[in-house]
This record gives C-alpha cells, sequence and structure tokens, in this order.
C-alpha cells in the first residue's frame, strides 16, 4: 500500500495539479491546497496541542512552512504524508517552546475551550442528541483530550496519527520519523497509558 | 498449542507470564496487525484470562474514544489568516529585524555618545592646559612682583625684562606656545639678551615664563638639581648714579637716585621714558664721557668712586640692585649655571636675594665674575664646599654699600 491513506487517486492526480500550478505562479492553487486539508491539520494540531488557539496558530505556521517549501517537494511520497509530517513537527516545537508549557501549567484551571464553542456542538454528528447527551458527549470527549494531553509527547503523536487520524503504521513511520516497530511498541505503550488514565471514565459505558 | 498446553494447567506464576505476554499484543490485535499464530494464541489466552480480556475491553474503549473523538475543523477566515500571516517576514527575518531594529536606534545614540565624548575630551584638554597655565601664574604670583625700581629704565631693546609679574603672567601662555615649538631653540636665540627661569619647572625648560632677561644656561650644561644648604656670599654693591660703561653690555640701566647729590638734577620720568624708547640707537655714554659730564654737572662723586682705581673697581662703582641682579645671572650663565631664585626687598621692591646655583667645576668662575660686580665681603669660600657635587648652591646677599 501506498503511504497515501487518504483520498482517491483521482484527489491525488488533483493534488499534483495544484502544486504544479502553484508552482508555476498560481497562487490560488495554494489557496485550494489549504481549504483542502486545513481541516485535518488543524484537527490534528488540536488533538495533540489540546487548545484551539494553539492549534489555530500551529496550523496556519504549518501552510506558511507549505507555501515557502512547496517548491522542494519532490513527489517522492505522498502531498498528505508530507504535509502530516510538516504538521506533527510543528506541533512537536510548538510542546516543546517555553511559552506553551509555561501556558500549559499556569493556564489549565479554566474549563476547556470547546465547552461552549458553537461551532463544535453544531457539528456534533448526533443530528438530534439531547441536551443532557451532548453535554455528556462533550465532557467525555474533554477528558479524552485531557487524557492525550498527559501522555509523552512522542507516544501522542504516534496515537493522534493512529487511533485519530487513522494512519496505518508506515504511515506514520514516515511522518515521525521513526522505524515501524518502533512506532508499534510505542503506539501499544501509549495505548495502555490510555487505557488506563481512561479506564474509570469509560467504563461505565464501555 | 503449546500456549494452550501453559495456560490451562498452568500455575499462577506461568500464566502471570503469559499474561504480560498478551498484554503486550494487545494494542496490535486491536489493529489486527498480529500473525495468525499469534492472534491464535491471544484469543486462547483470553477465553481463560478475564482480567486480560477486560484489559482489552478497556483499550478497544479507549482506542474508539478517540476514534470518536469529532473532527475539529479549522476555524471560519483560515485561508485569511494564512494569507496574513504570509504577508508578515518570516520568524527568522522578525529575529533578525528585532536584532538589528535595536540598533537602528541605537546608533544615532551612539553617534551622539561619540561625539559627546570628543568634546569632552576636548573640553578636558583645554582645561588642563588652562589649569596648567594658571599653575604657572600661581608660581609667579608667588615669588614677589619685582617691583622696578623709580629710575629703572630699559635702556635697550634686546633686553626682554623688568615686565611685573601680572603682565608676564597674562603674557605666559602666548609665549609657552610660541617657544613650545622648538624646545631647545629658544635658549639659543638670546645671545645678547638673558633669560632666567625661576625654579625647576614641571613644564621643562621650554614653558618657562620670562622673569628676567638674564643669560640662559646652555641647555646641554644645565647643572643638575643639587641639595643642600647654599653658599652664603655677600655682594656689596653702590647703587648707580647713572648711566655706566655696563649699559653697553646690559642696557638696563640703573637709576637709583643718588644718596648725597641734592644738587643733582634729576632726570624726569619723561627722560626716561624717551631714552627707553631710542634703545640701542641711542647707547648710553661711554665711562669716559660719563666721566666728563660727571664733572661738568659738578655732581660730587659718591665716595667710592673716589677709592676706585681699576677698571675692575669703576665697573663696581655704580651697579644697582636691578642691573647686579642681571648680571648675576650673566655671571652664573658664564658658569654654567643659572638663577632659581630671586627674593625682593619688601619696601623697595629691590632685588636682595638671589640664589644661584653653578655647577662646582663653575663655583670659581663664577666669585671671579661676580667680584667684577661688587665687593665680596670676606670671608667666603673660596672652592665649592666638600660634597657640593656636582653643583653648587649659591645664595648671593645684596648688600648696599657702605
Amino acid at each position: 500500500m501506498d503511504g497515501e491513506t487518504r483520498g482517491s487517486s483521482t484527489e491525488r492526480e488533483r493534488e499534483r495539479a495544484w502544486i504544479a500550478d502553484f508552482l508555476a505562479g498560481d497562487r490560488s492553487a495554494f489557496d485550494s491546497l489549504v481549504l483542502r486539508h486545513q481541516d485535518m491539520v488543524f484537527n490534528l494540531c488540536y488533538r495533540m496541542l489540546g487548545d484551539r488557539e494553539d492549534a489555530d496558530d500551529c496550523s496556519q505556521e504549518v501552510f506558511v512552512k507549505v507555501y515557502r517549501s512547496l517548491k522542494d517537494f519532490r513527489f517522492d511520497s505522498s502531498f498528505s504524508t508530507w504535509l502530516y509530517r510538516i504538521a506533527v513537527n510543528t506541533c512537536r516545537n510548538h510542546l516543546k517552546s517555553t511559552a506553551f508549557r509555561f501556558r500549559r501549567k499556569t493556564v489549565r484551571i479554566d474549563p476547556p475551550d470547546d465547552a461552549g464553542e458553537g461551532r463544535s456542538i453544531s457539528d456534533v454528528a448526533d443530528p438530534a442528541p439531547s441536551a443532557l447527551m451532548l453535554m455528556e458527549q462533550k465532557e467525555r470527549e474533554l477528558l479524552v483530550q485531557r487524557a492525550v494531553d498527559a501522555l509523552p509527547r512522542d507516544s501522542r503523536a504516534v496515537i493522534v496519527l493512529r487511533d485519530v487520524e487513522g494512519l496505518p503504521y508506515d504511515d506514520i513511520a514516515r511522518i515521525t520519523g521513526h522505524k515501524p516497530g518502533t512506532v508499534k511498541s510505542r503506539l501499544a505503550r501509549a495505548r495502555n497509558q490510555l487505557r488506563d488514565a481512561l479506564k474509570k471514565v469509560l467504563s461505565p459505558r464501555i | 498449542m503449546l500456549s494452550r498446553k501453559y495456560c490451562r494447567p498452568a500455575s499462577e506464576r506461568l500464566k502471570s507470564m503469559e499474561c504480560s505476554r498478551v498484554s503486550s499484543l494487545l494494542s496490535r490485535y486491536i489493529d489486527g496487525d498480529l500473525t495468525p499464530e499469534s492472534r491464535r494464541m491471544v484469543d486462547e489466552h483470553l477465553s481463560g484470562c478475564e482480567r486480560c480480556s477486560a484489559d482489552l475491553d478497556e483499550m478497544a474503549g479507549a482506542v474508539r474514544a478517540l476514534s470518536s473523538l469529532e473532527r475539529v475543523a479549522a476555524p471560519q477566515g483560515f485561508l485569511g489568516r494564512v494569507h496574513e500571516r504570509l504577508e508578515e517576514p518570516s520568524r527568522a527575518r522578525r529575529f533578525l529585524r528585532s536584532l538589528f531594529s535595536p540598533a537602528r536606534i541605537k546608533l544615532p545614540l551612539e553617534a551622539a555618545g561619540l561625539g559627546i565624548a570628543i568634546l569632552l575630551i576636548v573640553f578636558v584638554h583645554r582645561e588642563t592646559v588652562t589649569f596648567k597655565e594658571k599653575a604657572l601664574v600661581q608660581n609667579l604670583a608667588e615669588v614677589p612682583a619685582p617691583a622696578p625700581p623709580p629710575s629703572h629704565k630699559v635702556a635697550s631693546a634686546p633686553v626682554e625684562e623688568t615686565a611685573p609679574a601680572r603682565s608676564v603672567s597674562e603674557e605666559a601662555a602666548p609665549s609657552v606656545k610660541k617657544e613650545a615649538a622648538p624646545a631647545p631653540a629658544p635658549m639659543q636665540k638670546a645671545k645678547t639678551a638673558a633669560r632666567v627661569q625661576p625654579g625647576p619647572s614641571p613644564e621643562g625648560s621650554a614653558a618657562a615664563p620670562e622673569r628676567y632677561a638674564l643669560a640662559p644656561p646652555v641647555p646641554g650644561k644645565r647643572p643638575p638639581a643639587s641639595t643642600g644648604k647654599p653658599v652664603q656670599l655677600a655682594l656689596s654693591i653702590l647703587p648707580s648714579v647713572k648711566p655706566q660703561e655696563e649699559a653697553r653690555r646690559s642696557p638696563s640701566t640703573a637709576a637709583t637716585p643718588p644718596t648725597g647729590g641734592s644738587a643733582t638734577p634729576l632726570r624726569s620720568a619723561e627722560d626716561r621714558a624717551n631714552e627707553g624708547k631710542t634703545g640701542g640707537a641711542n647707547q648710553p655714554p661711554v665711562l669716559g664721557e660719563t666721566s666728563r659730564a660727571l664733572r661738568q654737572s659738578t655732581m660730587p662723586l659718591p665716595r667710592q668712586s673716589a677709592t676706585a682705581k681699576t677698571a675692575a673697581d669703576r665697573e663696581r662703582m655704580a651697579v644697582d640692585p636691578g642691573e647686579a641682579l642681571t648680571r648675576i645671572g650673566r655671571c652664573a650663565a658664564s658658569a654654567g649655571g643659572a638663577i632659581l631664585k630671586t627674593e625682593y626687598a619688601p619696601g623697595t621692591g629691590n632685588p636682595q636675594s638671589i640664589v644661584v646655583e653653578v655647577p662646582a667645576s663653575g663655583y670659581a668662575t663664577f666669585l671671579e665674575e661676580l667680584q667684577r660686580i661688587g665687593l665680596l665681603r670676606r670671608p667666603y669660600p673660596e672652592s665649592p664646599p666638600p660634597g657640593a657635587l656636582p653643583s653648587v648652591l649659591i645664595r648671593v646677599s645684596l648688600l648696599p654699600s657702605d
């Protein structure tokens, strides 16, 4: 299986065309690439960082990097894999940054930033959830996210790429730069940690 | 098969080992990544191990929870913000700019600081020079001003002297600057005019102000400073009555009023001024003419003049303290020394005591020259005192002749 797990071959062909147009000077082709991948990048950043504001900032930085380095893209891997790699590395750097760690330690006293935001509530999967169910689902998601936030940085990238993004081991290995065996062992360790963290929270529902 | 063998009859220890192994495979079991053999082994273990089954359920629940997490879409206006960010300079550029932008602010400040520093240096330098000049003037002021005798006259141009201390001090700075460039030269310029330095000055000989135009020490022959008490000499001089033959060599004439000549018509100040203006062109009469003039003027000669027999005695006859100072300076110069200090009588302002430093080798010469000015009162040391090498300090006290 090729590294590309998302999108059909026609979508991949369309991406290639956008990239070629962008390199030929068509800036709107870059906009097409952004619109095509912005939700994926933002979701990845949000799950890795656990904060919308940070995710927004990080996602913008990812696309700025893409804009400036797309001329170096050689199609050795799929554009999505390349984009994931940039996003993961940007998130890792963000997680390492002193400002982020300081904010994580000091500001985490308020309710989650996505608890009352209109958009996330309106986009829930259940088309007609009751208010109580919606609140329960939001609360559970928050707890899961906090459990992810508690994981080590390297394990976090692997588990998000695997269980949130649903990427295969090989792609994760390409994105993270680890060997597939390392990816599997880190994933197993991260899942064990996550299970322990969510045992009491999820057991009644599971 | 083997695992079943271990599992079923297993002791607690063996079961624990198998649980540990199965636990490490649960993640891959969930993903379907195990080989069929491993999967079958895990299945067999799970069928008989409630704890491992519960672990699997919990892990699968966590994985489902993750995969069922709401996919958070990018906020509205994301593309626009990306565009805005693309318009901004890169972080590296921003970082570089932040490094250099303070420099752009600092640069004028640094330039201003440099300018201020230069101004400060120039100001301090000028102040230091002014201070040195003031210190020089102060040194001059400490020396009693040589109030020129009432009848003292400047008769010839080469003599640059008899200026009061104040006026000398006012002109000190320019003269210092003029003479500072050719350091040893100014002394050599003056052949007939003599200069004296009031004492060892930190600025060196070039910066020393002129007090009296006396014979300078030859630059190379200046005696080193000596220590110890000066040799005391008492020189009897006779205040002059009229221009003497010496005036040819030292045009300053003594003009002290004669002691006993009440009938002698005093020359007016106007006459003296005219005489001073004429300078060297209007030389005073020679001794013979003077004698005749004296005789014609029916002015009684002083007693000493009557006893004068030799030319030296005649020279000795009429020397006023101011001229004596000039001539002593010349004596010191001919002996290779110089006048160090001059003390003046508080009442009259005439030179009273002159401290001279001469090389020990020039001591005899100095004494010989000194006796051409006046009578040296005996006893005086004929030779320099032992231990006075290499130079001798001599204090010459000018005594009114009796």
